[in-house]
């Protein structure tokens, strides 16, 4: 994890740019819009720039950018809702039906899309980013048990009928 | 397929790359991060009180402490107007001897005059760029931050290392008003990274850019051994300088650019884009 010293000449940026990345493929993951998601990762940086002196745990500061990120998802979608209701889906979910496997996916994407925001957020951070639970929590703010809780109870969500177990592995 | 790799497919139809996103980033940051939070102090709480006597000798150290920070601040004053010690000093000295050769005069209203472009798409990352060489440059950019002072923007050239060799100086100023053109450090990277321009000369002032105190030097220097780290092998090396010019400037610029075996000029203005 790089260690973040504010009042030293290391930028930001520096700092910032590994994080770019993965930031956007979370909000990708989220918002299923690419251009809102680079928007997105725009305005969390910014945030996170005139913010950073606050990080006094600076261990944290990959869960603490993308639990921004998160959050300006979550404000985009709100933003974006209006449209969301009259466009229906994205366009991205008009895959060619003759093509099963892109029809799975569009399923999966739907329901995703179907899942509130934190189930969604916790579905996404782990299997998508790969973040072991305990970093989960930092993002979403609980502790590790509840935050494993929240990622149970998404995956029931997400697939009724798969055990816990298999769909971890 | 298990659950994971499903959510990865589903999800990467619609992540799709996004090289650029970096770049974008770092400019969108620099245009609007002006207003940098600076934490608060906390308020002082009641079980200091016991202490404050022994703290008073505390102060007083580090008053005396202080006086001595100032004493050596000066020399570090010193020492920021001294040229890089990474590039050949007798070859900055000679270059930075090179006068001013004279640029147009650009009246109120008249358009500012543009280098030609040249398409230097088979050499790096940019298509088209300004110049007819060696030095080819951006337009200065399409973010820029604006302070006090004046507008900082941060721009890039592309050197054909085919045709120049040696460091290479680069001066400018407006030429509209002949207002005093100047470089510094970018704010968002750390000082002397592989790849930027140089601030040099004596600094003639600061200005505070995104929080932080900016010295304003005359002049920059490239230094061809340390390109920009995503210099592709076999591409031109591209350099990039953090610029600003003053509030009275009109934002025409004219470069002077010296290297050891050849002297030119580009023209661009400020291209601003909202």
């Amino acid at each position: 994890m790089t260690e973040v010293h504010p009042a030293s000449e290391r930028s930001f940026t520096d700092l910032l740019a590994p994080l770019v990345q993965p930031a956007y493929r979370l909000a990708c993951a989220m918002l299923h819009d690419a251009p809102a998601a680079e928007d997105v990762v725009q305005d969390a940086s910014l945030i996170a720039w005139r913010k950073l002196s606050k990080l006094h745990d600076h261990s944290k500061l990959r869960a603490w950018f993308l639990g921004i990120v998160a959050n300006e998802c979550r404000n985009a979608k709100r933003r974006r809702w209006v449209s969301w209701v009259n466009l229906g889906l994205p366009s991205v979910l008009s895959v060619p039906s003759s093509e099963e496997n892109s029809v799975k996916r569009a399923d999966l994407r739907r329901a995703l899309l179907q899942l509130g925001h934190d189930d969604r957020l916790v579905v996404v951070l782990y299997f998508y980013l790969d973040m072991p639970v305990a970093d989960i929590a930092l993002v979403v703010g609980a502790s590790t048990d509840a935050a494993r809780a929240r990622l149970y109870r998404a995956i029931h969500r997400l697939r009724p009928g798969l055990a816990i177990e298999e769909a971890l592995r | 397929m298990s659950l994971r790799a499903e959510i990865r497919a589903a999800i990467d139809d619609v992540t799709p790359p996004a090289p650029t996103l970096q770049h974008k980033v770092e400019a969108f940051v620099v245009a609007n991060g002006r207003d940098r939070v600076v934490p608060m102090h906390r308020p002082r709480t009641q079980w200091s009180r016991p202490f404050r006597g022994p703290m008073s000798l505390v102060a007083a150290v580090l008053l005396v402490v202080l006086i001595g920070g100032l004493v050596l601040g000066g020399r570090l004053l010193r020492d920021l107007n001294a040229p890089p010690q990474t590039i050949n000093q007798a070859e900055l000295k000679r270059l930075e001897s090179r006068p001013l050769r004279a640029m147009p005069t650009v009246r109120p209203g008249d358009p500012c005059p543009t280098s030609p472009l040249t398409d230097v798409s088979a050499h790096g990352p940019e298509a088209v760029l300004l110049g007819d060489g060696p030095v080819y440059s951006t337009r200065l950019g399409a973010q820029f931050v604006i302070t006090n002072w004046g507008t900082w923007s941060v721009w890039s050239v592309l050197v054909d290392t085919t045709k120049a060799s040696g460091p290479i100086l680069i001066r400018a100023r407006d030429l509209q008003t002949h207002a005093e053109v100047v470089f510094g450090w970018n704010p968002l990277t750390a000082n002397g990274q592989a790849g930027d321009g140089i601030p040099t000369g004596r600094a003639t002032g600061t200005d505070v850019v995104l929080g932080q105190t900016e010295h304003l030097y005359p002049e920059v220097v490239l230094d061809l051994s340390r390109p920009f780290a995503l210099t592709k092998a076999g591409d031109w090396p591209i350099f990039k300088s953090f610029i600003g010019y003053p509030k009275a400037a009109a934002g025409c610029i004219g470069f002077q650019i010296d290297g050891t075996n050849f002297t030119g000029t580009n023209f661009t203005e400020l291209i601003v884009v909202s």
